[in-house]
């Protein structure tokens, strides 16, 4: 039984026709690294394919020291030289050659090179006999860097004063045991994974899969994945699609006119003042041009109403609309054939400081429904549909908007048990129709996305909702919608 | 929405329910409620109904509702022989005075008059702008004879309410806390309104009272003013808490003459309103048969007045009942007492085919193709503010918002592009790389108009991320609509010169992609290579020719 890596070394010296080398010359031959090569070879010596032979032998090598000398010159040659130069002075001698001058002064003097008398060092020897000499010494040095040994009795002095060290070192020498060829054709390989090479040529048949441990944890993926708020805000299209409801769509920046006049809101009502609406610094005005005939209407109903003088301009002011119902106003004044059934989700934006229950902008979806015979009964009914088809029990609680009349409040029980108020509904005041021009009675609703949402993933933040994070984004986990 | 505390027990007392059975007919009347803490019920009231804000008030709706007291019942009143004279008047031209006798204050029901005062001066009232109130001790009055006029505010002296020393006017407005809330409504070159008795300062309405007439326990009778530019709100409100202090046990109302130089007007008013319903109009608006005669009873215990002719009702409104416009508001009336739990709910509707807007159907199947392609959806705020867009737009083109609460929300983002390096830099620690897209609006200013816009986003952020890359998704994306995708070489302020290209659909620019530059990188913190593109859905979509329905 052979690993997939003994037979990966095996096929290379068979290819290369290799049945004797030295470890070290292997990797140049086969084109596999050492180090592998060496821990192979020792599982295939176990398996008797190849054998190991160990050659030890002496050898020298030069020391730190050593090499520092071949670069710098000998302690006592760079002695010599400097009193060739005219250095006579032992105390400038010592100056100059620091730690070494001890050792240069006591070998050259043994040497018979120099002789000293009242401070003054003299060469004793023409400085070419002595420079002759000290080659002598470096020559043997480099070939013991070279080739590892020295036969000069020279190196016994070299050994002594530290430049050499003697080794010994193991060579190793790899043989085949058997003949390779034979044992590659017979082997059976045991492999990691099956390759497409393994199918294609047949091998497979000789290969065994290594066993894994089949209950290791594997690496984590990430996935791409579709937000799950988005995925919630497409099952409640979906739903109201179901129903009969064709999406519609309005702009962010809107005009008081959508979002406020025609829903019947005083001019000075509470909730049109700085504290509630975000407006635009600039353009503060937009454009009534082309709706003179609703703008007159809208001016009628609001004076006769509320019995106050209606400005334009205040109703040509953008604002961020502040909920989706400015949609179903536009779509109202389209005056559209009944039976009519619309919705649109879309982003509001409020006046409210960000906190784990509150968003300046979230979502609303909005829905109106009219016919000639549409009644507060069809509204009722359709809020009950849509809370059943949610997976939520209604509860109605008569409620309060300057725009709808009969006004309702619908709230679901969450999985919790609490009682969350979604719905804000209503039949549209008949004030709201003529604004509109249309004579059809309309029931409308809307509610706001994230806190249903946030219920329905058990997410006590609401801002978790947008979170930036990916992982969060991507490792939610799938939830059964409805 | 106004939120108000009461005795738990007086209202059982007044109204023989349990604890229970409040709660559930105070829902009924839109009203939330909860025992906040041991005696005391906490309840929230919906702004239409003001006439609910105290006790007296909310217990003659629930007795109306459980049929304990029906109609309207007509209050004692008299005409007494108190006048007001009105003299200048400049902009708050507008006052009602009226009096309660024998309301008998006691420690508990000052504090919740009080109560009263301040939620109707922040509901109705509009925070004292559309009208104020002013109660006052009828037995502590100089005389009988008032006047309201417009004085010059820095000769007039008085005490003021809870205060230590005389003051004038002026001084009032800059030294008292009241006086800088309210002061700069009405002052008007140096003058402000003020209400005298025998020429003594007893209110300088919407400011403050004088302390001579102050209301204390013990007090018997009271005298109310309410002042403000809009006459209708003023008598309203007079009415509201002239009938609300009546249902006390022997309250009796007193009418004052208030004279101006045209007329001689009674307040409080009390006129009653008749509204004619045709039963008929009921059932359209309900879809459900309810018979004349009960729709009257229905409209009784709503604490109407209902005459039955033959076709049709007659309605008297209480002049307290400042949410009835006309016949729909009493229909929602009749719904609300016979129970909106009571009404059958209709579940069959003619089948209608519905329908999703090509933008959603487009941006399904573009995430789609980007989730296969192994990206994540990110969604953020359309709000942005300046740490975002860290000065790299031109303040003409942004949105803003006039009056933001955070300047972090206070403009529209104008592009994808700063959102994204926001989310690079929030995963630089997770394992790369890090794939994602968003959709999404977007808004800025085309010589001087708004415009909004969808725009696809997408962000390669790796050890080594190129150009190609993420230029090969979108291309993919744009051929997989079954149109043509190209670049051309661009500039864009967030991508490197060279590695920025103008993406082509069908030759149509519709958007931009490249390498993120390594300043703006290091500036938020991001030490990967990034590559970021932002496509217009809406020209996306037009090239591809999916438009109209």
């Amino acid at each position: 039984m052979l690993s997939e890596s003994e037979y990966d070394l095996l096929r290379r010296m068979v290819e290369k026709r290799v049945s004797k080398a030295k470890l070290d010359d292997l990797p140049n031959i086969i084109e596999l690294d050492k180090s592998t090569i060496a821990s192979l070879s020792e599982l295939l010596q176990s398996k008797d394919v190849l054998r190991i032979l160990e050659k030890r032998e002496k050898k020298y090598v030069l020391t730190g020291r050593g090499v520092k000398v071949l670069r710098d010159g000998l302690p006592e040659e760079n002695l010599v030289k400097l009193v060739s130069q005219g250095v006579t002075e032992l105390r400038r001698i010592r100056e100059k050659l620091g730690d070494e001058a001890g050792i240069a002064i006591g070998i050259a003097r043994r040497n018979g090179w120099i002789t000293i008398s009242g401070g003054i060092v003299e060469l004793a020897k023409p400085i070419d006999d002595i420079l002759r000499e000290v080659e002598e010494k470096k020559s043997l040095l480099r070939e013991v860097a070279e080739k590892g040994f020295g036969e000069s009795k020279l190196l016994s002095e070299l050994i002594r004063r530290g430049l050499v060290r003697e080794e010994e070192v193991v060579e190793k020498i790899i043989l085949t045991a058997k003949r390779l060829v034979q044992v590659l054709e017979e082997a059976t390989v045991e492999k990691g994974r099956l390759t497409h090479q393994d199918l294609k040529t047949g091998r497979w048949a000789r290969v065994k899969l290594r066993k894994y441990d089949v209950s290791a944890e594997p690496p984590d993926i990430r996935l791409g994945r579709r937000h799950f708020l988005s995925e919630f805000l497409d099952m409640l299209r979906d739903l109201m699609k179901e129903l009969g409801f064709t999406e519609a769509e309005g702009p962010l920046v809107e005009l008081e006119l959508y979002n406020f006049d025609l829903l019947f809101q005083p001019q000075d009502h509470p909730a049109r003042e700085v504290h509630d609406t975000l407006w635009i610094r600039d353009p503060i005005y937009g454009r009534l041009e082309g709706l003179e005939d609703l703008v007159e209407r809208v001016r009628h109903v609001h004076e006769k109403g509320w019995g106050y003088k209606w400005s334009t301009l205040k109703a040509s002011k953008h604002v961020l609309r502040s909920q989706t119902t400015s949609v179903s106003a536009r779509v109202i004044t389209s005056k559209p054939e009944p039976p009519i059934r619309y919705f649109s989700l879309g982003r509001v934006f409020r006046s409210d400081v960000i906190d784990a229950s509150h968003l300046p902008e979230f979502h609303q979806l909005d829905g109106i429904m009219g016919d000639e015979l549409t009644s507060f009964r069809d509204l009722l009914g359709m809020l009950t549909e849509i809370s059943e088809r949610l997976g939520f029990r209604i509860r109605f609680k008569p409620g309060y908007f300057p725009f709808t009349e009969p006004s309702v409040e619908g709230y679901v029980k969450l999985p919790n048990g609490k009682w969350l108020e979604l719905f804000g509904a209503g039949m549209f005041r008949p004030e709201v129709l003529e604004m509109a021009g249309i004579d059809y009675p309309v029931v409308a609703w809307g509610f706001g996305v994230e806190r249903l949402a946030a219920a329905y993933y058990g997410l006590t933040d609401i801002r978790m909702l947008y979170s930036r994070d990916i992982d969060f984004i991507s490792d939610f986990p799938v939830r059964r919608m409805r | 929405m106004p939120v108000i505390r009461l005795s738990l027990e007086k209202i059982m007392n007044l109204t023989g329910l349990t604890s229970r059975e409040l709660e559930d007919t105070l829902f009924r009347l839109k009203c939330e409620s909860e025992e906040i803490e041991p005696g005391v019920l906490e309840v929230e009231v919906n702004p239409d109904r003001p006439d609910m804000l105290i006790t007296e008030g909310l217990v003659r709706a629930i007795n109306g509702l459980t049929g304990k007291e029906t109609g309207y019942s007509a209050y004692s009143t008299v005409k007494t022989n108190y006048s007001v004279e009105l003299g200048n008047l400049r902009t708050r031209k507008h006052i009602a005075v009226g009096i309660v006798e024998n309301v008998n204050v006691d420690e508990e029901f000052l504090q919740e008059l009080i109560q009263f005062q301040e939620k109707l001066h922040v509901t109705f009232g509009r925070r004292r702008r559309k009208a104020a109130i002013g109660f006052h001790n009828l037995s502590k009055l100089p005389c009988n004879k008032l006047e309201y006029t417009y004085l010059d505010s820095s000769e007039v002296k008085f005490q003021p309410l809870h205060g230590d020393r005389e003051m004038s006017g002026l001084e009032i407005l800059e030294e008292t806390e009241q006086g800088k809330l309210y002061g700069g409504i009405n002052l008007e070159q140096g003058e402000h309104p003020f209400l005298l008795a025998c020429g003594e300062v007893i209110a300088m309405p919407p400011v403050i009272n004088a302390e001579i007439t102050r209301v204390e326990p013990g007090t018997h009778s009271l005298l109310i003013d309410v002042t403000g530019p809009d006459k209708w709100t003023v008598m309203k409100l007079l009415d509201i808490i002239t009938l609300n202090l009546a249902e006390r046990e022997g309250a009796k109302i007193g009418q004052v003459t208030v004279m101006s130089e045209s007329e001689e007007i009674f307040t409080p008013l009390l006129e009653e309103e008749l509204v004619e319903l045709k039963p008929d109009y009921t059932h359209q608006v309900l879809d459900m048969e309810i018979p004349i005669r009960e729709q009257a009873e229905i409209l009784e215990r709503m604490r109407y007045n209902v005459e039955v002719s033959e076709s049709k009702l007659i309605v008297t409104v209480p002049p307290y009942r400042v949410d009835i416009l006309g016949e729909i508001d009493l229909v929602e009336d009749i719904a609300i007492a016979y129970g909106y739990d009571n009404i059958p709910l209709k579940t069959t509707w003619t089948i209608m085919r519905g329908g999703l807007s090509n933008r959603t159907m487009f941006i399904r199947k573009i995430s789609e193709i980007l989730i296969g392609a192994g990206f994540t959806e990110i969604m953020q705020l359309v709000l942005t503010g300046p740490t975002t867009l860290s000065g790299k737009w031109n303040p003409s083109i942004l949105v803003e918002i006039g009056n933001p609460v955070m300047v972090e929300y206070s403009i529209l983002r104008p592009s994808l592009i700063p959102g994204l390096i926001r989310v690079a830099r929030t995963n630089i620690s997770t394992s790369k790389p890090v794939k994602t897209f968003e959709i999404g609006q977007v808004a800025y200013k085309e010589k001087g108009i708004v415009r909004e816009s969808w725009r696809l986003g997408l962000l390669y952020m790796d050890d080594e991320a190129s150009y190609e890359q993420l230029q090969a998704v979108v291309y993919k994306v744009i051929k997989l609509l079954g149109i043509k995708p190209g670049a051309a070489e661009s500039k864009h302020p967030y991508f490197i010169e060279g590695r920025t290209g103008k993406i082509l659909a069908n030759n149509m620019g519709v958007g931009f992609l490249g390498e993120a530059r390594p300043d703006i990188l290091l500036e938020f913190g991001i030490e990967y290579p990034t590559v970021l593109a932002e496509i217009d859905l809406d020209k996306l979509m037009e090239a591809v020719g999916w438009i109209g329905s």
